[in-house]
Parts: C-alpha cells; structure tokens; sequence
C-alpha cells in the first residue's frame, strides 16, 4: 500500500518533468502545445536514460531525431505546394510565444499519450514510469510526426517496437 | 484547367492530412508574424480581429502576449 502510493508520488513527478520539458520544446519549435512528438524528446531528457538507450540501440542521436522531425514539417508543405523560399521566409522572425496563462494544454496526440502512461498501470506495468513508457505508448498510435521521422530514418515501426520492448523488460 | 495542387489531389490520405498539419503550423506562424507587425504599425486589437475575420476578444484570447516587431 505504501509502495503504491510511493510509486504514484514519483510518477507525478516525472509526469510533471515531461510536460514542462514538452512545452519547452514544443515553444522552441514555435508551436504553443506539445504533441506526441514533443513528448518523445521530453523523454530522451529524462535522467532514468531508458529512451536514449532505445535510440542508441536503434543508433538514432536525439539531433537526428529533431531534424528529422523538422524536415519532415517542411516537406509536407512542399508537398502541398509551398516552395522552399516561402517555408524559410516562414520560419524567420516568428515572435516568441507568449507564455502560458492557463491551465497546462497539450496537443490531442499529447493528450492522448498522457492518457496512455496513465493506463499503463492499469495493464499491469510495474516498476518506476520512465521514458521508456512514452516510447511504448507512442508507438501504439499508427500515424503522426514520431512515426514518420523514425521512417524518415530507415526505421520501421516493428524494429522501433523490438528495441522499445527489450528495454522494458530492464525497466521492469 | 489548372491542376489542384497538393494535398487535394493525392491519393494516399496519410500524406494529405500530414500536409495539412503542416499548413495548420505554418499559418499559425505567420499569423503571429503578421500582428506583431501590425501592433508595431499602431494597429488595434479591434482592427487586428476584424482583418483575421474572428471575434476582439477571440483575437485576444489566441494571440495576447505578441510582442510588436521591432526594426533594429
């Protein structure tokens, strides 16, 4: 019982690191709130290093993975048409976000991660929440910029899904 | 007749609602750039609302806390 309630204190803690290294992201890639994507950085930061270790098995840098994620914006616009110079011009001179004045919002597909660590316990998942468990329930969404940047880098989901899961079982 | 660009006529869905996401993205930018310009030029709220076509206080409510653009 007392572990339990433990384990739920430190979760929250690393639930509220993840959020506000998600917005912090998120705000540094001009967007006002994280989606899933942001979150798959946040959790490349977390000091546990599950998520690093997965990318390193999968040999993906954390910069590898952000520009990916970038180009990947851009060329979804080239292909609705708009041309590179109008992309640049875009991205130059954008005003900082304001911050925040509300409760914290994330994106739907933030939303639905936060959703999925919190059913993880539900499921049975054991041991501390770690970044790991942001891989595993980011993976389960079939579409979006995280899946798509690992393609961008020759990356399947099957194989992302293999180095995720052998690292959980460390985790556990 | 002109061809419909990209994302209208692309037959995998996939790509077509990424490009959307991505034309979502680059509007909000360049909505923000766009009044920050125009508070730097002196324009009001009400003005900056009745140009985006939405409501002062929906304008307010999404883009308070813009910064005018300042030319150095």
């Amino acid at each position: 019982m007392f572990g339990r309630l433990k384990q739920n204190f430190k979760d929250m803690g690393t639930i509220k690191t993840l959020c506000e290294a998600a917005e912090r992201i998120a705000n540094e890639a001009q967007q006002k709130v994280p989606g899933a994507e942001h979150f798959v950085l946040a959790a490349l930061e977390l000091p546990d290093g599950s998520a690093m270790r997965v990318f390193r098995k999968l040999g993906i840098s954390r910069e590898a993975f952000a520009e990916a994620l970038r180009e990947q914006h851009r060329a979804d616009l080239r292909r609705a048409g708009v041309s590179e110079a109008v992309i640049a011009g875009s991205e130059r001179g954008v005003p900082p976000l304001p911050r925040p004045t509300t409760l914290y919002n994330a994106a739907p597909s933030g939303e639905s991660l936060l959703k999925g660590l919190a059913a993880l316990r539900k499921r049975g998942v054991s041991g501390p929440l770690s970044g790991v468990h942001v891989l595993e329930v980011v993976l389960a969404m079939q579409h979006g910029p995280t899946i798509r940047a690992f393609g961008q880098l020759g990356r399947d989901p099957a194989s992302v899904m293999a180095a995720t899961e052998s690292e959980m079982v460390l985790a556990a | 007749m002109t061809e419909i660009p990209y994302p209208s006529n692309t037959d995998d869905p996939e790509q077509a609602l990424a490009s959307v996401v991505a034309l979502r993205l680059m509007a909000d930018r360049l909505e923000r750039k766009a009044v920050a310009e125009a508070l730097a030029q002196g324009w009001s709220w009400a003005r900056i609302a009745q140009a985006l076509g939405v409501s002062k206080q929906a304008a307010h409510k999404r883009l308070a806390g813009i910064v005018p653009t300042i030319d150095i």
